[in-house]
């Protein structure tokens, strides 16, 4: 009996002789070598990418500083060194493309703004020089802001009764001041993440005064956009301000046609004699006056971080240390309320490239001019919407 | 012969193969090392430009010097150019390409 030869397989064929084992380590050390090649490729690519995406904004900004003082083209192309940049005039927008050679070409766009919006909206803080003891040591004081609202913008602005965010109130003065408001007085609801204002509207006005009641957390708000809010009364904060999305907040407050603003040294909410008025003259109108911000209207009242800007035509009053986001512009001076050291910290890392930027309100100066440059690849989509708000449950 | 040399011609073979491909994966790797390095230090270069670049940049009288960013694109040189909006950055094709 014989039967056919089996065929034995054994993993020591694997490693049976030493060309085989060699051949094995060379394979191995290929295969690594290969790796770090094609890391360093993949490396090499991206930065690649990148290179050519700042060789062409490079070239479209210069493009766009062309554009700013020889006028506007129809449709133009303008060659910066080596990269033509195609410039288009769409509505309000320009759009420019940029093709560096051996790259695809990279959109952008920029809005063409009517000038430059006031000064004031780009420096950390603009105020008098006798604020300096209540600002970190080394900030520059300007002298008084004197920034100008632009009287057809406001005319056209939506007003606050109609965002579902803001309410009227007629009890929440007597809350806080024994005599309560004479104006009228509009409530911001903190649980409400969207102000539930058309997509459009970037500027909003409060007829009366704004109350942001007091609480621990702080008031969350997604903004799609730039957003003014013209407080024509004071505007009460007695919480934190977050804003998310890509939108910047200025709260702006103005005194009324019925009111003036005054230093509320006492922090009664009503001027007393001896009370001096912002700008000078005599006290007249609504006893709690209008135009004036107090950062903490209540005695327990903390307002550590307001991620907004802040635009104060009256007086600006201060309970404890409060660091801004935004950019603080005061006409007149702070009043400390309470006892103890009070601060402010103005950041002013949500401000304004003035000279580029518009900022919804504001009256311009100068010529009319290109805006920021933004790559279109990037453009924030007003119909984003986040998946999940924070809202509360019912 | 056949024996005792064929097993150390394998020997020798299977030596010779493992010095050639490990000095090969040692100069693949300097040579990418080298190449990561480049490409290293001309990210960090262009992620510096890119700051220049961006319009919250403050340029003020003492514009920063460009030689850092000379051979960063081939064949274009950065330069300041004074506009109505104060030195903006732009570009020029280099010297040497002009000619062509």
């Amino acid at each position: 009996m014989s039967g056919r030869p089996r065929l034995r397989l054994s993993w020591r064929l694997l490693v049976d002789s030493p060309l085989v084992v060699a051949t094995w380590v060379s394979l191995v050390l290929g295969l690594l070598a290969l790796v770090q090649v094609a890391r360093s490729l993949r490396d090499a690519d991206r930065v690649c990418h990148r290179a050519g995406q700042i060789l062409a904004h490079v070239a479209a900004e210069a493009a766009v500083a062309s554009v700013a003082e020889n006028g506007v083209p129809v449709d133009e192309e303008i060659l910066v060194g080596r990269v033509p940049v195609r410039v288009q005039v769409l509505d309000q927008t320009l759009q420019l493309v940029a093709s560096p050679p051996g790259d695809r070409a990279w959109r952008f766009f920029c809005r063409r703004l009517s000038g430059e919006a006031p000064a004031e909206l780009g420096r950390a803080f603009t105020g008098a020089a006798g604020l300096a003891p209540f600002l970190p040591p080394g900030t520059p004081c300007t002298g008084p802001a004197s920034v100008e609202l632009d009287p057809e913008a406001l005319a056209e602005a939506w007003s606050a009764s109609r965002a579902t965010a803001f309410s009227r109130d007629v009890g929440i003065g007597l809350l806080h001041f024994a005599a309560g408001t004479d104006l009228d007085d509009f409530v911001a609801d903190p649980n409400v993440p969207r102000l539930g204002l058309p997509r459009d509207a970037d500027l909003v006005v409060v007829p009366g005064h704004l109350w942001i009641q007091s609480g621990e957390a702080p008031w969350r708000l997604w903004l799609d956009h730039d957003l003014t809010v013209v407080v024509q009364g004071n505007l009460y904060v007695g919480r934190s301000i977050e804003v998310d999305g890509p939108g910047r907040l200025v709260l702006v407050t103005v005194p009324s046609p019925r009111a003036v603003a005054f230093a509320d040294a006492d922090g009664d909410g009503r001027w007393s004699p001896g009370e001096s008025v912002c700008g000078g003259g005599a006290f007249t109108g609504a006893i709690e006056g209008a135009g004036s911000v107090y950062l903490g209207p209540g005695r327990s009242d903390l307002v550590p971080s307001l991620g907004a800007s802040l635009v104060v035509a009256g007086e600006l009053h201060l309970r404890g240390t409060t660091r801004i986001e935004g950019v603080v512009a005061l006409a007149h001076g702070i009043t400390p309320l309470g006892a103890g050291q009070k601060r402010l910290v103005p950041i002013g890392s949500r401000g304004f490239v003035t000279a580029r930027e518009r900022v919804p309100g504001f009256r311009t100066s100068g010529a009319p001019r290109p805006g920021l440059l933004h790559p279109l690849d990037e453009v924030p989509c007003d119909d984003e919407e986040p998946l999940y708000l924070a809202r509360p449950g019912r | 012969m056949s024996g005792v040399g064929g097993v150390w011609l394998e020997r020798a073979g299977a030596g010779l193969l493992v010095v050639v491909s490990t000095v090969g994966t040692w100069w693949l790797s300097t040579q990418s090392a080298e190449v990561a390095q480049r490409t290293s230090q001309r990210e960090e270069r262009l992620e510096h430009l890119a700051t220049l670049v961006s319009p919250r940049a403050t340029v003020g009288q003492t514009a920063p010097p460009l030689d850092p960013f000379d051979d960063l694109f081939r064949g274009q040189r950065l330069c300041w150019a004074d506009s109505a909006r104060g030195r903006v950055l732009t570009l020029r094709a280099a010297a040497t390409e002009e000619g062509q």
